[in-house]
C-alpha cells in the first residue's frame, strides 16, 4: 500500500498536478450562482478534508469523483441545469492520436454548445472519460453505474456530438 | 442497447477477444451502419478531447492558499466540515484575486485601522516597533518587510477584535480569522500567541511570513 504522508504539502503535491483536469470538469459542471473557480476550490478543500482516508491510487480519478459529487450537491440546491456555454479558452493538446483533420477547424463555442445539448448522463460520461481522462471503470465507480452502461452512454454521446457538429457544418461530412 | 450497438461498444472498448475483433473488423468492411457508428464514436471522442482546458492563471495559487489556510486552523486538523473550509478558501480567492469587496475602514476597530494604515505606508517612514494602548490593552506593533512589501505585526496578550466581514477560520467567531481591505490581507492568529498581521499580499504569503517568525504552526 502506498504510504501517504498526511500533511497539506503532501496533499498539494498529489492533487495540484490535476488542477487542469478538475478545472475542465468544473467549468462545465458548475451551476450558477456557483462559479467554476469556487467549485474547484470546494473540490480541493473537500479532498483535503478527506485526505486522511485517501489510500493512494489514481489521484485524478479521486479528485474528479469529488468534483462531480460536489457539483451535484450544488446542483441539487440550484435545481436546474446550466445552459450557459462557457467561453473559449486555451486548449490542452491531446495526448492521443487526434487524427486532426476536423479538429483544427471546429469552433470552440459550437463544440461547447453541442456538448451542452447532450442528455446529462451522456454529457457526464463524456466529461469524465474523454475530457477528464478516466477509464470506463473509474467513470462507472464515480457515477455509480455499471461499466457497460457507461460505455453505452459515452458511445451515444460521442456519436451525438459528432452528428450535431456535422449538421452545423462544423466538421466534414466524411 | 441494441444487439449491434452492444457489439460496437464492446469492440470500441477493446473488450472483444482477438478472433471476435477480427470478425467484427471484417464485418465493418461491408456494413455502412456499423462503420458510421465506429467513425462517429472516434470523431466524437476527438472532439470531446478538444474540451480539455488549462486552468486560469492564478487558480493554482488560490487553491494552494486555501489549502494552506485550512491546514493552519486547528479546526481543520480536527476535521472541519468542508463547507467551512470552502469559506476559508473563498476568502483566499477573493484576496488573491484582488476582487474582494471594497470595505470601509471607518467601522473597523482602532487597532485594525492602525495596523492597516502602517502596512500601507512606505517602509522607510516607519518605526520598527511601537507600543499602543487600545481599550486599556497594550499592543506592540512591529514593522517588517517581506520581499520589499511592508508587513505590520501587532502582538497582544489578549484576543484581537474581529472586524465586520472577517472570515473566521475556526468555524466560530473569534481567532483565527482573515479579512481583506482594499487589497490588503489581514490575518489574525491565536496560537502560540495573539497576533494580527497586515500586508499587501496573498493570504498564503502572509501565512508564510507568520510561520517564518514562529507565529503559526
Amino acid at each position: 500500500m502506498v504510504e501517504v504522508i498526511r500533511n497539506h504539502q503532501a496533499f498539494l503535491d498529489i492533487a495540484l498536478p490535476h488542477l487542469d483536469v478538475v478545472w475542465s470538469l468544473a467549468r462545465r459542471m458548475a451551476i450558477p450562482p456557483l462559479e467554476p473557480e469556487d467549485l474547484v476550490q470546494d473540490t480541493y478543500l473537500r479532498a483535503f478534508a478527506g485526505f486522511d482516508r485517501y489510500r493512494g491510487g489514481d489521484a485524478r480519478a479521486w479528485l474528479v469523483s469529488i468534483c462531480l459529487n460536489t457539483a451535484r450537491s450544488h446542483g441539487r440546491r440550484a435545481k436546474r441545469r446550466p445552459r450557459e456555454v462557457p467561453g473559449p479558452d486555451e486548449s490542452i493538446p491531446s495526448d492521443t492520436d487526434v487524427g486532426a483533420e476536423a479538429m483544427r477547424t471546429v469552433d470552440r463555442e459550437m463544440l461547447e454548445a453541442a456538448l451542452a445539448e447532450l442528455p446529462d448522463a451522456q454529457r457526464t460520461a463524456i466529461l469524465l472519460m474523454d475530457v477528464s481522462g478516466l477509464t470506463a471503470q473509474q467513470t462507472a465507480e464515480a457515477i455509480g453505474a455499471p461499466r457497460g452502461t457507461i460505455l453505452a452512454r459515452v458511445h451515444r454521446g460521442r456519436r451525438k456530438l459528432a452528428q450535431l457538429l456535422r449538421e452545423r457544418n462544423a466538421i466534414d461530412d466524411v | 442497447m441494441t444487439c449491434d450497438e452492444r457489439r460496437i461498444v464492446t469492440y470500441l472498448a477493446g473488450d472483444l477477444d482477438p478472433d471476435a475483433a477480427a470478425d467484427f473488423e471484417h464485418h465493418l468492411l461491408g456494413c455502412e451502419s456499423c462503420w458510421a457508428a465506429v467513425r462517429d464514436d472516434r470523431r466524437g471522442r476527438e472532439l470531446a478531447e478538444q474540451l480539455r482546458t488549462l486552468a486560469p492563471s492564478g487558480l493554482r495559487d488560490r487553491v494552494r492558499a486555501g489549502v494552506e489556510l485550512a491546514a493552519t486552523t486547528p479546526a481543520a486538523r480536527r476535521g472541519l466540515p468542508w463547507r467551512t473550509l470552502a469559506a476559508i478558501a473563498a476568502a483566499a480567492v477573493v484576496v488573491a484575486g484582488g476582487t474582494f469587496v471594497q470595505l470601509h475602514r471607518g467601522g473597523d476597530p482602532a487597532v485594525v485601522r492602525d495596523v492597516l494604515a502602517l502596512a500601507g505606508q512606505p517602509a522607510k517612514s516607519k518605526d520598527s516597533s511601537t507600543v499602543r494602548v487600545y481599550d486599556g490593552r497594550r499592543v506592540r506593533i512591529s514593522m517588517y518587510e517581506m520581499h520589499g512589501t511592508p508587513v505590520a505585526l501587532a502582538r497582544s496578550t489578549e484576543p484581537f477584535p474581529m472586524p465586520a466581514h472577517a472570515m473566521p477560520l475556526g468555524g466560530v467567531r473569534g481567532e483565527p480569522w482573515i479579512a481583506s481591505r482594499d487589497g490588503m490581507t489581514l490575518l489574525c492568529l491565536s496560537q502560540p500567541s495573539h497576533v494580527l498581521l497586515a500586508g499587501h499580499m496573498p493570504p498564503a504569503d502572509l501565512l508564510d511570513f507568520a510561520r517564518g517568525l514562529g507565529l503559526a504552526p
